[in-house]
């Protein structure tokens, strides 16, 4: 099939979210900067990790060893294609949705910090989550936030509704670094759970059909394809995302 | 473009689930109601399944094996209490923390009774304790936020008493309640 031309280009503003240091004073001490070992049944050897910072009354600071192990360019790379980013095949998550017209473009990029515990892993329970993840936020995009690891999920989303401009859209995506141990098939999952989220986003609930990219049931390599009723869905959304429609008043 | 539509001739379809077995669940971008129901339609036999999945003998990989111990919770398999010395045991962060939601979700009590020790000891690892304390902390009632503020309060753990004390205090706004009018069942 024919790629059509963008008719949509939906800005996303990505945050990568990580810990913060609230550690009185400054120590060396034995151990990893990671808090749990991804091969366990391999000796890492003997390793140190320095905690604090120097000024232990300042407001707390980044602790990046606790968050999104995700770079920027590996973000970047998820949407613009780069085969020079190790973690890429060179394929985007525009790629997946070229046939339905729409492209997502990365507009602002901002390292944010919650609690070092929320930031290792993300807890099922939404009502705790959205209380860190929403004040986070930044109105006129869609929000996606990159995270470790989320209790019982790969990812979420909350639709955008053009009517209630006050909620903002929504995605959380995580790193998913253990999921596979070929790269490109990491890779390629990734981009396949977030273009599900994307389509969450802008409007389209789970499917049973395999080749479908939200395919409820399962994540497939195979699950790339958007069904033309789902694409009318999304571009109806993706006019007031991307600026070219103006919201309708609410009643 | 075009969907391969199942062929029911009219007829309604009873519950059918996608057939790849209760593992394939693992692969589920959400933990929605559907993969719930699905996980549930496999019984007792698809809880075995998990718990040999997400044992530490599995050579399934730790993402996957923390997904297995979610779903545990929200099957509320029992089973999970007989495996969960074995995993906090074992020592990874990832599934020690779903466990500490999944053994809350199965049966508060008993999860309690299991935490509790957990988040006095100082000698474990701080971002688990953290973990336990949000998983006992959503529900409990007023006398338990009290004893999770004292220990909290007494912790020499400066970076957990920063963390949660604002939370734990008698008055502090109640974190289970989203934080403006969308409700949580808006997500998907």
């Amino acid at each position: 099939m024919d790629t059509p031309r963008p008719l949509y280009t939906v800005p996303i503003i990505a945050h990568r979210l990580f810990g913060q240091q609230r550690y009185q004073g400054f120590s060396i001490e034995p151990g990893f900067p990671d808090d749990d070992n991804p091969f366990p049944r391999h000796d890492r050897g003997p390793g140190f990790v320095v905690r604090g910072t120097l000024e232990a009354d300042g407001p707390p600071g980044i602790d990046r060893g606790v968050g999104t192990w995700r770079s920027w360019q590996e973000i970047d790379a998820m949407f613009v294609a780069d085969p020079t980013v190790d973690a890429s095949d060179g394929t985007t998550v525009n790629d997946l949705w070229a046939s339905s017209g729409i492209r997502f473009e990365l507009v602002e990029r901002i390292d944010a910090q919650t609690s070092s515990g929320l930031a290792r892993m993300l807890p099922a329970d939404s009502r705790l989550r959205d209380a860190i993840i929403y004040p986070l936020r930044r109105p006129g995009a869609i929000n996606l936030f990159l995270v470790r690891e989320i209790d019982g999920s790969w990812g979420y989303a909350r639709r955008s509704f053009p009517v209630r401009p006050d909620i903002i859209p929504l995605a959380v995506v995580s790193d998913m670094r253990t999921r596979s141990t070929d790269p490109t098939n990491r890779w390629r999952l990734s981009l396949i759970t977030l273009a599900h989220e994307l389509g969450h986003v802008l409007g389209l609930g789970h499917v049973a059909f395999n080749d479908n990219v939200m395919l409820g049931s399962g994540t497939r390599l195979s699950s790339v394809d958007f069904h033309l009723p789902q694409i009318a869905v999304c571009r109806s959304r993706a006019a007031f995302l991307s600026g070219a429609v103006a919201p309708p008043a609410r009643p | 473009m075009t969907p391969d539509l199942p062929k029911n001739d009219g007829k309604a379809q009873p519950f059918r689930p996608s057939g790849d077995g209760i593992a394939a669940l693992l692969d589920a971008p959400e933990s929605d109601e559907g993969v719930i129901a699905e996980a549930a339609f496999y019984g007792a036999d698809g809880c075995e399944t998990l718990l040999e999945l997400v044992a530490p003998s599995s050579n399934l990989d730790l993402e996957r094996r923390a997904r297995g111990v979610f779903l545990l919770g929200r099957l509320h398999c029992q089973d999970l209490f007989k495996l969960a010395p074995a995993l906090m045991q074992e020592g990874v962060l990832g599934i020690q923390i779903s466990l500490a939601y999944a053994l809350v979700e199965i049966d508060r009590a008993q999860g309690e009774k299991l935490l509790l020790p957990l988040i006095k000891d100082e000698k474990a690892d701080t971002l688990l304790r953290e973990h336990a304390i949000y998983a006992v902390l959503a529900g409990a009632d007023r006398n338990l936020r009290a004893l999770l503020a004292e220990i909290v309060g007494g912790s020499p753990d400066r970076r957990l008493r920063l963390e949660l004390m604002g939370w734990l205090t008698v008055d502090a706004p109640d974190p289970f309640q989203g934080p403006d009018g969308q409700s949580p069942d808006d997500e998907c």
